[in-house]
C-alpha cells in the first residue's frame, strides 16, 4: 500500500526537499507550513508517519503533537529540530513521538526510519532513568514503535494516548514504590504491562496481564515482545 | 604607581599609622619573634578546624607544613616593613590566592582576629600592662593587622569581581554562539537534503566528486556547530567506572597511531567515557599536527599521589607566547584552519571531572599538556 506522509516546516525549502525525497520513495507527500495547517490536514486524512519541526512561529511541535493526539491518537511523529536540547522537548516525549532528531537530520537514517515506522503502536515507558529511558526509545524507534516517555508519576498522569504496552519501573519519583505500576493499571485497564525492576523477588500485585522484566534485560527480547503484542493487536 | 599602593597610603592616614608606629614596629620585632611558631600553630588549628577553610586549603597543592612557614615569614614582614610599594604587592597577591582557593572571605577577617589576639596576649608577656610603651606598642600591631587585612579584602574583592565580568563575558559569548550555532543547522538541513536528491540524480563522475565534497564540507561545519554546542552547554556528565588506561590504548591506537604510549594499566575513574574520550583525541590531534609528520608524539598515563597523571608531549615548536596566557580560552588558536575549541573543551571536561590541566615546555621540545585528575582506588 502507497505510504502517506505529512511534512511540516515553516522552513519551505526544507519542507519541499523532503517531499520530494519521500515522493521519489513512491510515497504521498502532503505539506503544511506551520502546526494549524498541519493539524487541519491530520483531521482530514490518515498519515503513515508526520514530520515536523519544533521550532514554528504559531504553534509549537510540542503543542501540535499535543493537540494531534486528541485528532489521531495512533500517528507516529518524528520531530526534527535544529536545537540538541529542546525544553519542550521532554514535553513532546510525553505526547508521544516516533524519534526526535537533529537538523540536518542525515537523509538516510531519516527514510529508514520512516519506512519501518508502525502505526497505533505506542509504548508507554515510565521510566526516570534517563540513560536506560533513552536507550530503549531508540531502540524502540528504530523498530517503528512510539514512545509515550513519562519520568515521574505527574508526567504519567499528563499521558493522553492509549498504549499497546506499558513498561513501568516500579520506583519512578513521585510517589511510593508500586504507585505508578497502580497509576497505568488504573488508567489504561487491560493494556499489557512489562514491569522493569532491579529487584530480585518478584514485586507485589502482580496481575496475569503483568510481565517481569529484571534489569539488565536483553532489548532484543522486549523488542520481540512487543512485536509480538503488536502483531496479535492487528489481527484482532 | 600601582593603584593599590595609593590606596594603602590613603589608609595608613586614616589608620594614623604613622612613622613613629614603623619605628614602635621594628623595636618590637626581636621580642614577639620568639612567639611566632605558636601562634601559627594556633593559627592553623582554627582554620583546619572548619569545613569550608579546610577544604579550600587542602585543596591547593601546597601543604600546611609550608603554608606554616610562609605564616611566620608574614609575620616578620609585618614587623620588620618596609612597608613599602613591594611590601603592598606581596599582602596583595595573598588577597588573590584566597579567591583562587576560594576561601570565603569571612574567613580573613577571622583568621587575622587569630593572629591579632595572639600578639597581644604575647605582647602583654613582654611589657608591663598600663605603661605607655605597651599603648604605643599595642596601637601600631592594631594598626598594622587592620592595614593588611584592608589589603587583603581589596584585592580579594578586586579578583573576585573581575572573575565575575569574565564569567559574564564567557556567557554573553556563549549565548551568541548558541543562538548562531542552531540558526546555521537550519540552512545545513536544507544543503543536506537537496544534495540527497542531486547525488541520486547525477551519474557524471566529476559532479559526483563535487557533490561529495559537499557533503563532508557539511558534516565538518555540523561537528564544529556540535563542538561549539557542547563547550556551551553542560553537557550532563555520564557517571561509570571507566578504565582509562584501556580507553586511551584503544582511542589513540584508532585515531593517532604515531603517538607513543606508555600507559599503566588498570587505572581507572569516575566518569564519562564520551567526554574523556573527546579529551583524549583533542590532546593527541594537537600534538600531532604541532609535531609535524616527521615529529614525535609521546602519551602517558600513571598513577600519582592523589589520582592519576595523564600528559601528551611533542616535539613540535612549543606554545607561541602570544596566546600563552590565554591558551585554554574559547576562539583562541594558532592551528590553520583550527577554530580554538579542542583545549577550552578538554579544559572544560577535565575540571568538570575534579581534575586540572596546565601547559609547559616538553623536554622533546614542544609542548606538554599535563592533567591531574583523582582516581578510583587512590587515596586523596
Amino acid at each position: 500500500m502507497t505510504r502517506r506522509y505529512l511534512v511540516i516546516d515553516d522552513n519551505e525549502e526544507f519542507a519541499e526537499n523532503v517531499a520530494e525525497i519521500l515522493s521519489d520513495t513512491g510515497a504521498d507527500v502532503c505539506l503544511a507550513a506551520g502546526g494549524r495547517a498541519g493539524l487541519e490536514q491530520v483531521k482530514a486524512q490518515r498519515f503513515d508517519v508526520v514530520v515536523t519541526d519544533m521550532k514554528m512561529p504559531g504553534m509549537s511541535g510540542a503543542e501540535l503533537v499535543r493537540l494531534m493526539r486528541d485528532v489521531d491518537p495512533g500517528v507516529p511523529v518524528v520531530l526534527l529540530s535544529a536545537y540538541a536540547q529542546d525544553s519542550q522537548l521532554d514535553e513532546a516525549r510525553r505526547y508521544g513521538l516516533l524519534a526526535f532528531l537533529n537538523k540536518p537530520a542525515g537523509t538516510p537514517k531519516l527514510l529508514e526510519l520512516l519506512a519501518r515506522a508502525r502505526r497505533d503502536a505506542t509504548v508507554l515507558l515510565v521510566e526516570d532513568d534517563r540513560a536506560l529511558a533513552e536507550n530503549l526509545t531508540e531502540a524502540l524507534s528504530s523498530q517503528g514503535f512510539t514512545v509515550c516517555a513519562a519520568s515521574t508519576l505527574g508526567e504519567l498522569d499528563g499521558v493522553q494516548i492509549k498504549p499497546l504496552a506499558a513498561l513501568v519501573d516500579l520506583r519512578i519519583p513521585g510517589g511510593a514504590d508500586g504507585i505508578a505500576l497502580e497509576r497505568v493499571r488504573a488508567r489504561f485497564p487491560g493494556t499489557p504491562i512489562i514491569v522493569v525492576t532491579a529487584l530480585n523477588a518478584d514485586p507485589q500485585g502482580l496481575e496475569c496481564n503483568m510481565e517481569v522484566l529484571r534489569k539488565p534485560f536483553d532489548t532484543q527480547q522486549l523488542v520481540e515482545r512487543l512485536e509480538a503484542l503488536a502483531a496479535h493487536e492487528q489481527t484482532s | 604607581m600601582q593603584v593599590v599602593f595609593v590606596l594603602f597610603q590613603e589608609l595608613q592616614r586614616y589608620i594614623g599609622f604613622t612613622a613613629a608606629d614603623e619605628v614602635v614596629l621594628q623595636g618590637l620585632h626581636s621580642k614577639l619573634q620568639p612567639f611566632f611558631p605558636a601562634i601559627v600553630e594556633t593559627f592553623y588549628a582554627r582554620v583546619l578546624e572548619h569545613e569550608d577553610s579546610r577544604a579550600a586549603l587542602t585543596r591547593g597543592e601546597k601543604h600546611v607544613g609550608q603554608l606554616k612557614g610562609t605564616l611566620v615569614k608574614w609575620m616578620n614582614e609585618l614587623f620588620e616593613g618596609p612597608w613599602d610599594e613591594r611590601y603592598v604587592e606581596r599582602r596583595a597577591r595573598i588577597g588573590r590566592v584566597h579567591v583562587q582557593i576560594a576561601l570565603p572571605q569571612h574567613y580573613m577577617v577571622s583568621a587575622m582576629n587569630v593572629v591579632r589576639v595572639g600578639l597581644r596576649e604575647r605582647l602583654s608577656q613582654v611589657m608591663a600592662e598600663g605603661s605607655k610603651e605597651a599603648h604605643a606598642a599595642r596601637d601600631a600591631v592594631e594598626r598594622i593587622c587592620d592595614l593588611d587585612l584592608a589589603l587583603m579584602l581589596h584585592t580579594y574583592r578586586e579578583d573576585l569581581e573581575a572573575g565575575q565580568a569574565r564569567a559574564e563575558r564567557l556567557a554573553t559569548f556563549g549565548a551568541l554562539v548558541g543562538s548562531i550555532g542552531h540558526e546555521l543547522r537550519n540552512p545545513l538541513g536544507v544543503i543536506e537534503t537537496s544534495l540527497y536528491v542531486l547525488k541520486g540524480r547525477t551519474t557524471d563522475e566529476r559532479s559526483t566528486k563535487h557533490l561529495d565534497r559537499i557533503g563532508q564540507q557539511v558534516t565538518l561545519a555540523n561537528d564544529i556547530i556540535t563542538q561549539l554546542l557542547h563547550l556551551i552547554r553542560e553537557r550532563p556528565l555520564a557517571s561509570t567506572r571507566v578504565d582509562l588506561s584501556e580507553l586511551m590504548t584503544g582511542t589513540l591506537a584508532s585515531t593517532a597511531p604515531t603517538v607513543t604510549l606508555d600507559v599503566s594499566p588498570g587505572i581507572h575513574v569516575e566518569g564519562d567515557p564520551t567526554q574523556l574520550r573527546q579529551v583524549l583525541v583533542n590532546l593527541a590531534q594537537n600534538a600531532v599536527f604541532f609535531a609535524g609528520e616527521s615529529g614525535r608524539v609521546e602519551a602517558r598515563l600513571h598513577r600519582a599521589e592523589a589520582g592519576l597523571v595523564l600528559s601528551f608531549d611533542d616535539s613540535g615548536p612549543g606554545i607561541d607566547p602570544s596566546i600563552r596566557n590565554r591558551l585554554f580560552e574559547p576562539l583562541v588558536t594558532t592551528r590553520a584552519g583550527g577554530i580554538g575549541l579542542g583545549l577550552a573543551l578538554v579544559k572544560r571536561i577535565t575540571e568538570r571531572h575534579g581534575g586540572t590541566i596546565s601547559a609547559s615546555r616538553s623536554t622533546l621540545g614542544g609542548a606538554r599538556f599535563t592533567i591531574s585528575m583523582p582516581a578510583i582506588g587512590a587515596t586523596p
